[in-house]
């Protein structure tokens, strides 16, 4: 039987996530579809993350190391050595339910023109305790790519471990962007196979997403590496749209994706201001204005100016819907993309 | 010795600029070099407005070869098309003309002498001064970037190049292998017009830099200067990033990048550019980069440049 059904590839690139590794490899391997391989790049990881991937080897994983930290490149890598029909990126410190991969395969051989299929995901901690979340769409559901387009200028829909991915739409789709880090990476790769391919989502919570804490996240802004990213990322999105004339919808999203974009800069300005970090709180606001000059009008960018100029006597504003509560939990549940066809995972036979 | 076959490429990238196209062929014709050296390589981004027939008609007279692509893309995507339909060809040199640019009738002899040399085996790209002309015809000279010739050493001269051609033109001139098969291996967005963007191939490879001008190039506005600045800012970032990642010997070179130079110049260039806006009349973006230049080097609101571009900008809005 094993050899009728298609391979699917897991690949996990792992960077000194040595305590998470039992949970992911063991995910992976205790998958109901039986035909899966799981490749493990390790990117010269400095705990012992080698000696956890390598008691998985007798088990048919494949273990590999890199002989320096090569950092996203590695799924490049990956993607190079997968051999599947489908492929799924794994990160290591992020769970799969055991019928993730089943699930997600039997909706895609049903439907050749779907190039990508999302699950949904509820968040763990470092210490293991989840955080529940709503599913992003209220019902699962084929849509045409094109419609889903404007989405991922506004939202993080899923990350990597929530999907499968058609291995020549991957390809005709011109793989992983290595440029990014991986969270804009994923936003990225969604829109591109968008373009090419219809999008299947199944409102079934199949991944659990590891999440560290708001601290650690603003120290990956730091850097100020994260928001230039994301700043030319829906650029660069608007642009690819527009090549394509039928996809106006996202430019129409542009201005709405820019001032989004704006407030979340905010956000990581006022933490900065919290942290008294007030050069790094003006470039974000700074930032923030050059992404969307209205943003000026807004009751958070109102509260970094007074807080920042030392004229503010209220320390405890209301940051819900910025970029501070990113991981908190959201209100979520939104309509299909147009166009789309309800799906019921029963007639899947899974 | 008189090569029986071409060895040196030269791409043409053109994109509806039916009105130039000839201009920029001839000035390939017309190198002093032997002609059966030269291969003319035209990839055309679904032209509309006549370029397209003209190349077709330069096949025939000229024998020069020409792709078309299936629609028009973004210029970087272009580029990825033309580097991949090149992969086939067999030669020791290539340079890369853009739409409108003319080449300097010695500058294809000059850059194969330079490279034959068997003293200079080890450069693999010459950067080359430049002249500019806008689309009314008028030339601009920019303050050449070193005072003289000199060999530009691999990493070592990398964060220099990259610095002080951070608003400047080049044209380059490669050794086969110098860009890479898979332009992947460069941010999306490299489009490989000026010399900040083509520094990045002094990482791996040394070169020479050529102090004369070898070509006149189109003064083109960037479609979108907000984007065309955070892109060289982000590309500063991320080798920060690159480099305390790795965080070795191997990239001890991008210790220049913590220098505060690069973020006056940075500065300085959107200064130039909200400048150019507001000679164009765009207040909005010329607002908007001067909160980008005050975000890369907030000290540039002390320079007298800065002052005089807000007053304007404050009494135009």
């Amino acid at each position: 039987m094993k050899e009728n059904r298609p391979l699917v590839s897991i690949m996990i690139p792992n960077r000194n996530h040595s305590m998470f590794l039992d949970g992911c490899i063991r995910g992976a391997l205790d998958q109901t579809y039986d035909n899966i391989e799981i490749i493990f790049l390790d990117n010269c990881s400095t705990d012992n993350s080698m000696d956890v991937a390598s008691k998985y080897a007798d088990r048919g994983v494949m273990v590999c190391k890199n002989p320096l930290n090569i950092t996203n490149r590695s799924i490049d890598l990956l993607a190079y050595m997968a051999k599947g029909k489908y492929l799924m990126t794994l990160f290591a410190d992020d769970l799969i339910k055991p019928t993730m991969v089943e699930k997600c395969v039997s909706i895609m051989e049903a439907h050749p023109e779907v190039g990508y299929v999302h699950c949904e995901r509820d968040f763990i901690d470092a210490d293991g305790t989840i955080t529940e979340l709503d599913p992003f769409y209220n019902c699962s559901f084929i849509s045409p790519g094109w419609s889903a387009l404007p989405i991922y200028l506004l939202a993080d829909v899923a990350q990597s471990p929530q999907c499968l991915i058609r291995r020549s739409v991957f390809d005709a789709a011109m793989g992983f962007e290595s440029e990014f880090d991986h969270v804009n990476a994923d936003k990225d790769l969604w829109f591109r196979l968008s373009l090419i391919s219809d999008y299947a989502y199944i409102r079934e919570k199949l991944s659990l997403i590891r999440v560290h804490a708001s601290r650690e996240t603003v120290k990956a802004f730091r850097n100020f590496y994260h928001p230039l990213a994301l700043f030319l990322t829906i650029d660069f999105h608007v642009r690819l749209g527009s090549e394509q004339e039928l996809h106006n919808n996202v430019l129409e999203r542009k201005a709405f994706a820019f001032h989004k974009l704006a407030l979340e800069f905010l956000g990581i300005a006022s933490f900065a201001l919290n942290e008294n970090n007030t050069d790094l709180a003006k470039q974000y606001m700074l930032f923030a204005q050059i992404a969307s000059e209205d943003i000026i009008h807004e009751e958070l960018y109102t509260y970094c100016l007074e807080t920042y100029n030392g004229t503010r006597t209220d320390t405890t504003p209301d940051l819900s819907g910025t970029g501070q509560d990113m991981y908190k939990k959201r209100k979520r549940s939104y309509d299909p993309p147009e166009g789309y066809c309800l799906i019921n995972l029963e007639d899947y036979g899974s | 010795m008189e090569a029986k076959t071409y060895n040196i490429v030269v791409l043409l990238l053109t994109d509806n600029n039916a009105q130039t196209i000839d201009r920029s062929i001839q000035s390939i014709l017309d190198q002093s070099i032997y002609s059966e050296r030269i291969k003319v390589i035209a990839v055309d981004n679904h032209s509309t407005d006549g370029t397209y027939k003209k190349l077709l008609g330069y096949v025939k007279s000229n024998d020069i070869s020409v792709y078309r692509l299936d629609k028009r893309y973004l210029k970087t995507r272009q580029m990825n098309h033309a580097n991949n339909l090149m992969r086939h060809t067999m030669h020791a040199y290539m340079t890369i003309l853009e739409p409108s640019d003319v080449l300097y009738p010695d500058y294809l002899e000059r850059c194969t002498n330079l490279l034959d040399d068997p003293i200079k085996t080890d450069c693999r790209i010459i950067f080359s001064e430049v002249d500019l002309i806008d689309d009314e015809g008028k030339s601009f000279k920019q303050t050449p970037m070193f005072d003289e010739d000199r060999v530009l050493r691999r990493k070592k001269s990398f964060v220099e190049v990259f610095n002080k051609g951070l608003g400047h033109k080049v044209q380059c001139f490669y050794r086969a292998g110098v860009i890479p098969k898979s332009l992947f291996e460069l941010p999306h967005f490299v489009d490989f017009t000026d010399c900040f963007r083509k520094a990045f191939f002094l990482q791996s490879h040394p070169g020479i830099y050529m102090r004369t001008s070898q070509a006149c190039i189109c003064k083109t506005k960037y479609p979108d200067k907000i984007v065309d600045l955070v892109s060289r800012f982000y590309l500063i970032t991320r080798l920060k990033v690159f480099r305390d990642t790795l965080n070795d010997e191997s990239v001890a070179f991008l210790k220049g990048l913590d220098s505060e130079d690069i973020y006056r110049n940075l500065s300085g260039l959107a200064l130039e550019y909200a400048s150019e806006s507001l000679a164009d009349g765009e207040t909005g973006t010329a607002r908007r980069i001067l909160l980008f230049a005050e975000m890369v080097f907030k000290d540039i609101v002390h320079s007298d440049f800065y002052s005089e571009l807000k007053a304007i900008t404050v009494h135009k809005t």
